[in-house]
């Protein structure tokens, strides 16, 4: 039977589409949402690295900027409620007026007490977090803002306040609104947040709702230590579980939420500390969630916390300064908090249902009154007093204080001045913006940081462990259930620091029976994907790109039997801008695959079977679209076809020594392939040897290391495809000649701009001997090969796809049916 | 007439009892009618037994409020008419306290067995709602957590008054602020002795005896202690001061009779509780039936109750599939299913976080239904709860065989430790999953879909899933989706 490949024609050379450099994060977030049509489930994000979120959130991954969901120069918005009516009289203390005195009466806070706005106003004694905000020009107090007609129910108030409608059915909120406008009828979850375990009225909108971000780690949905599989097996389940009711009845609501529940919690994680860790005080604790969210860089554009109870109709002296004195705390903890980076970005303000009537009852407290100061601060704001200070004369006991700021007009100049207009949308009518901003939301933090992306210097392959024999520190197969540490920084001749990823070639060495084997950066939980899947007595191969962990090692993870594992290392990835000791590292030109090299049809080389020890050279400058100058390292999907004998091929940079490395393993009778990066010698070939019998080789090239180009920022690994259960294609074994067209960027933490991303490809059982083909979708098939599975087997290899129209890869399959499984470890943009 | 049938017995049981548990659906299907068998169901003890708070220090009111929640819901999860303590559940969300403001568990047991006695009661009891709440208005609880017990004559305190007509009877809109003055004024006088001191005491020189015109009526006119009530019999209609009016200066409903308004208003709370709560109308077949029932007898509260649960309307498919439980309800019916009492299951700390503390309802219009419990945070803590009641069977550890054996136990020797662990042991060949399943489905008392069934099945077959995780078969059917639906 002739191998499949052979029947084609020779290679068809495509010269590489120039790919627009897309930024994601100059588009607004509209659109870039539009453009991926679906939520963005955020995935955490691999690798070490250092940043100012270390220090405010140990043990956060800097790279999850790298998700830059917000636009460049998006605001945020954190809301405070006070609710059941906060004593604005006592708040903003009109210290220059008789009047108050003797209406509050016992109440009244003495002037001397107050912190001084100016001759005639000072501030609740407890505020000094708000006065340095006043010293320092940016907190607004508006005066008088209420709703044109009285109310004191509490709940018609603060339904009033929350939907932003003095009147009229009241189903929706004010941020609601804006949050329909923002998301456009698109799912996100990470779009806005209440924090708490309740959705109040303001932040529901017609199609949109907000999340609720609890205030501590989320308990549920994060795999169990001691049952990782398991439990990503009953989250499965749950998920399934949750799907069968209709999505507009109370079954299938329950659960959407569950699973989005699942989505969270997998997110908020590491984003969140547990309950005990927080403060005791609940709107402290809250605010800073709220600060840890936006470190995140989750996407969250308003996030809004509540709390109580201001309702003081009796024992106002006891209840009100406690109030105040935790708003202080609240707005010092979230600015405690909150990374430097952002506060350019944010903007706080507060609200509530009514103020409180002047006449103090003999309760020692204080009635539902009418209208209120609030605050709005933050670093656009421009300081000072808005609105009009409500006169206290000729008011009689139980009468209430004159509105002068609709509510409506409170609510739309934060709206144009801070989230990017559209105030009328939500809030129609006439309207008189307050003009509390000097300007807009800053344009830093820049998305992503470009010291977070990496670039590879290739290096001389070097065996860094092997379980045989020792190298590595390990003497003896791994067990089932074992995750064993391969010590990357500072191991031979890769740098002790600076490393964010490496490229390594995994190979698994006769295991007794089946198993798999999941390579992630450790510190990381373990993913719920497989690296290699080895088969039993036999030696297969896998390169992965894995991000390296805080310590300088990445871990691997074998689920069943025993199995001895080598690891050679072709080069590896450190930040852009950092210094290398080695030659100067490269960006990623990723390329439609191209074949270079057919011994088989004499491409690239003489149309002769490789001998075993015998080197011969390969030109790759110039050749299958790789540049003629400037290229470090070239990216191969090498194949053996049909050797004679168990072995392994090196491939290795001309003009240094044969290293005792294997970039593929072969066996017999079959065709592996297994990506490999090489780095380039002086003359621009690299040097090919087979270590024993005959064999076949093929090389196709998928991309290589220039100094133009993109740069590598891996993600946690994530399950893109699955034919199996119906993720990112149908649920159907994919035929003969078929195709299937996977979305591989704006998902899974991607952006919608990656270049390329490097998948780890698994065929699982084919009906037939075939090939699989990954190129970029909207371009012409090419003769090329990405995966050469056995029919019944499980085979995996890491492919560099070139991303093509509209974010796209295709996978063809040449025959029989197979089913297909892709996890995305990395992009390059 | 609805028709006595099983999926209309669950229905009425699952609302009414938070369980259907086996044994009731088929005691129900015996009577006859959905008549006899609401009867059954409203036909509760006499008198439920209070909350002990033996050995608890005096002080300490945190700790006596986790005592009587938790005997609350053991209540619920164990009495054989529980439907009583349902109810009196229901006025708790309804006729709002809270052991924050009030700061006395003690005053809080007092309004809570007073729901538990009052609100529904066995035909005997005769309760009303003018009786529930005018007795509830001088209680302490009531009197400290809306200030009435600092509503004195010469400084009068609006909040009990405001909200007896915005929440408790009439609804938003239905007065006017000169009624609200004119309520205060008639609630003056009810006190506490001192500030210190949990006990009622009427102080005639703190009320204000002067007449005041009340939704067109005169009230506060006769023996002062009563001028409060006055209020309550014009809304309702009691009593020789004649029902009250809707004033023109209202928002709405300006000139119909306040009892009218006030038997939609009642009606339409009780129907969110019971029948279904997003869509924020009732029904105008079932709204009609149980205005008539409240108005035509006093505000009795049996016959309105009756009223619903016999009614075509209760049973329509949009009423059966219309209501989240509540997260009391959750976990009472995980109680129930496992066999737990709250001790073992309480978790108190969950319910917080699932968004329903009993003793704590966020603020005096009590808990809002449904949507307000479907969002991920709080089905998160449901979750929890749900794992928190199966370590809580299975004991401190995991591996030992201490926890399986107390499932055993807990339901009579019905799964041996053997059966649960599913291996092969001393000469005994391991139950098949299908099994193990099936008897966790009858002895939990479950009533899952085929689908369901299935799909815990495939879960215990997956591969990575050991066979010492056979619990994972109880979790998924206690938090499937249709596990949340009342």
């Amino acid at each position: 039977m002739l191998d499949p490949d052979i029947s084609t024609a020779d290679a068809v050379r495509l010269l590489s589409r120039a790919v627009a450099n897309d930024d994601p994060f100059s588009i607004d977030r509209r659109r870039f949402l539009q453009a991926i049509g679906m939520g963005l489930g955020a995935g955490l994000v691999a690798g070490p690295g250092t940043s100012l979120l270390d220090s405010v959130l140990p043990g956060h991954d800097p790279a999850a900027w790298a998700l830059g969901p917000i636009g460049p120069t998006d605001g945020i918005l954190v809301v405070i409620g006070m609710y059941g009516g906060n004593d604005g009289l006592n708040t903003v203390v009109p210290i220059s007026d008789g009047l108050y005195y003797d209406q509050h009466g016992s109440l009244a806070i003495p002037a001397g007490q107050t912190l001084p706005l100016d001759a005639n106003s000072g501030l609740h004694p407890d505020l000094g977090e708000l006065k340095r905000f006043w010293d320092a020009d940016q907190l607004a107090i508006v005066e008088g803002v209420g709703h044109m007609q009285d109310e004191f129910s509490h709940f018609n108030s603060m339904a009033k306040w929350m939907s932003g409608r003095p009147t009229g059915l009241t189903s929706s909120g004010w941020l609601g609104r804006w949050l329909d406008g923002y998301l456009g009828g698109n799912k996100d979850l990470f779009a806005a947040a209440e924090i708490g375990h309740s959705i109040p009225l303001h932040m529901i909108g017609e199609q949109s709702i907000a999340t609720t971000v609890p205030t501590g780690r989320p308990g549920f949905g994060v795999p169990r230590e001691w049952r990782t599989e398991a439990d990503i097996a009953l989250f499965g389940a749950v998920r399934d579980l949750a799907g069968v009711g209709a999505s507009n009845s109370w079954l299938g609501r329950v659960g959407q939420s569950q699973v989005d529940q699942l989505e969270l919690s997998a997110t908020l994680s590491p984003v969140i500390p547990d309950e005990e860790q927080l403060p005791d005080t609940e709107v402290v604790a809250k605010l800073e969630v709220a600060a840890r969210l936006i470190n995140a860089n989750l996407g969250f554009r308003v996030i809004s916390a509540g709390f109580g109870d201001f309702d003081s109709h009796a024992g106002q002296p006891n209840q009100h300064p406690v109030r105040m004195q935790e708003l202080n705390s609240a707005v010092q903890r979230f600015f405690a908090t909150l990374d430097p980076a952002w506060v350019g970005r944010v903007t706080v303000m507060t609200f509530s249902e009514f103020g409180r009537t002047p006449f103090s009852n003999d309760g020692r407290g204080t009635d539902h009154g009418s209208s209120a100061p609030h605050f709005v601060f933050g670093a656009g704001v421009k300081g000072g007093f808005y609105g009009q200070r409500p006169s206290l004369a000729g008011l009689r006991r139980w009468e209430r204080m004159p509105t002068h700021v609709d509510m409506r007009d409170y609510y739309g100049s934060v709206i144009d001045g801070w989230l990017g207009g559209g105030a009328s949308d939500v809030l129609p009518g006439n309207r008189n913006d307050l003009g509390l901003f000097t300007k807009g939301p800053d344009a830093n933090p820049v998305f992503p940081p470009t010291s977070q992306r990496s670039e590879f210097v290739a290096m001389a392959p070097e065996r860094l462990y092997d379980s045989r024999s020792g190298i590595g520190g390990r003497t003896t197969a791994i067990g089932p259930g074992e995750t064993v540490k391969i010590k990357i920084a500072g191991a031979g001749t890769v740098p002790a620091s600076g490393v964010t990823a490496v490229a390594v070639n995994l190979t698994s060495i006769r295991p007794n029976t089946k198993t798999y084997l999941t390579a992630f950066p450790t510190g990381q939980s373990r993913p719920d994907s497989s690296t290699l899947n080895p088969r039993a007595r036999s030696v297969v191969p896998n390169m992965t790109i894995v991000g390296v962990g805080n310590d300088g090692t990445i871990s691997v993870y074998n689920n069943t039997s025993k199995v001895h594992l080598t690891a050679d290392v072709m080069g590896y990835f450190q930040p852009s801008g950092g210094s290398s000791s080695a030659s100067s590292p490269g960006k990623m030109l990723p390329l439609t695959p191209s074949r270079i090299l057919d011994t088989r049809s004499g491409v690239g080389a003489a149309k002769a079977r490789v001998r075993g020890g015998k080197t011969f050279t390969l030109q790759v400058l110039g050749e299958g679209g790789v540049p003629t100058s400037g290229v470090d390292a070239v990216v191969l999907n090498l194949l053996s076809v049909r050797p004679t004998q168990n072995g392994y091929v090196t491939a290795w940079p001309t003009g240094e020594d044969r290293p005792n490395t294997a970039s593929l393993s072969y066996r017999a009778g079959r065709t592996i392939p297994n990506l490999a990066m090489c780095k380039v010698g002086p003359d621009g070939k690299i040097n090919v040897e087979a270590s024993t019998g005959q064999v076949d080789l093929v090389a196709d090239v998928v991309g290589c290391f220039s100094d133009t180009g993109a740069q590598l920022s891996p993600v946690a690994p994530r399950r893109l495809l699955d034919t199996r259960t119906g993720i990112g294609a149908a649920k159907a074994r994919v035929r003969a000649g078929g195709e299937v067209t996977l979305k591989v960027t704006g998902i899974a933490g991607v952006p919608a701009g990656a270049q390329a991303v490097a998948l780890n490809v698994s065929a699982v059982r084919p009906t037939k001997q075939t090939f699989l083909t990954v190129y970029p979708t909207g371009e012409r098939r090419p003769e090329a090969s990405s995966l050469n599975p056995d029919p019944g087997a499980v085979s995996a290899n890491l492919v560099i796809a070139k991303v093509g129209t509209d974010g796209n890869i295709t996978i063809f399959n040449n025959r029989g049916n197979v089913d297909l499984l892709a996890d995305v470890t990395a992009y390059f943009i | 007439m609805p028709t006595l049938n099983q999926e209309n017995v669950r229905h009425l049981l699952r609302r009414t009892e938070i369980v259907d548990r086996p044994d009731r659906v088929a005691h129900l299907l015996t009577l006859g009618t959905i008549e006899a068998a609401v009867d059954d169901v409203m036909n509760v003890p006499a008198n439920p037994p209070s909350a002990s708070f033996a050995g608890i220090p005096a002080n300490s009111n945190w700790r006596q409020g986790v005592r009587l929640s938790e005997h609350w819901m053991d209540q619920m999860a164990s009495v054989e008419r529980s439907f009583g303590e349902r109810m009196a559940f229901f006025w708790h969300g309804h006729i709002c306290s809270e052991l924050g403001k009030v700061e006395s568990a003690l005053a809080m047991q007092e309004q809570v067995d007073l729901f538990r006695r009052r609100g529904l009661g066995p035909a005997a009891a005769g309760s009303s709602v003018a009786e529930l709440v005018k007795t509830m208005a001088i209680q302490v609880a009531m009197l400290r957590y809306l200030d009435n017990d600092q509503n004195y004559a010469n400084s009068p305190n609006q909040n009990f008054a405001r909200e007896l007509m915005e929440l408790f009877l009439l609804g938003v809109g239905n007065y006017t602020e000169a009624d609200v003055e004119a309520a205060t004024a008639a609630w003056t006088g009810h006190n506490r002795p001192r500030w210190d001191i949990n006990e009622y005491v009427f102080d005639e020189e703190r009320h204000d005896s002067t007449p005041q015109q009340f939704l067109g009526r005169e009230i506060n006119q006769g023996d002062p202690r009563e001028g409060g009530n006055d209020t309550i019999n014009v809304i309702l209609g009691l009593g020789p001061l004649g029902v009250g009016k809707i004033p023109p200066g209202a928002e709405k409903n300006q000139g119909r009779p306040s009892n009218e308004v006030a038997a939609e208003f009642l009606s339409y709370k009780l129907w969110q509780e019971f029948g279904e709560a997003a869509s924020r109308t009732v029904p105008s077949g079932v709204a009609a039936a149980m205005r008539r029932a409240l108005i035509e007898n006093d505000f009795a509260i049996r016959p309105w109750v009756a009223a619903m649960l016999t009614h075509d309307d209760f049973y329509a498919t949009a009423t059966k599939t219309g209501l989240v439980r509540q997260p009391v309800e959750f976990l009472v019916a995980n109680m129930i299913a496992l066999g737990l009492d709250s001790e073992r299951a309480g978790q108190l700390w969950l319910l917080d976080q699932a968004g329903q503390q009993p003793l704590y309802p966020p603020n005096v219009s009590g808990w809002k239904p449904n949507g307000y419990w479907v969002n991920a945070s709080a089905m998160g803590a449901r979750q929890l709860i749900v794992q928190g009641c199966l370590w809580a069977l299975q004991g401190d550890t995991w591996a030992g065989d201490a926890g399986y054996i107390q499932f055993g136990e807990n339901n009579a020797n019905r799964l041996t430790k053997i059966e649960i662990q599913g291996r092969w042991q001393d000469g005994i060949d391991p139950i098949s999953d299908e099994e193990f399943v099936d008897r966790v489905i009858l002895y939990t008392g479950l009533r899952p879909p085929a689908s369901t069934r299935d799909r815990v099945l495939a879960h215990l077959g997956h591969p990575d899933v050991a066979a010492w995780m056979r619990f994972d078969a109880l979790f998924l059917l206690l938090s499937a989706p249709e596990m949340h639906i009342a």
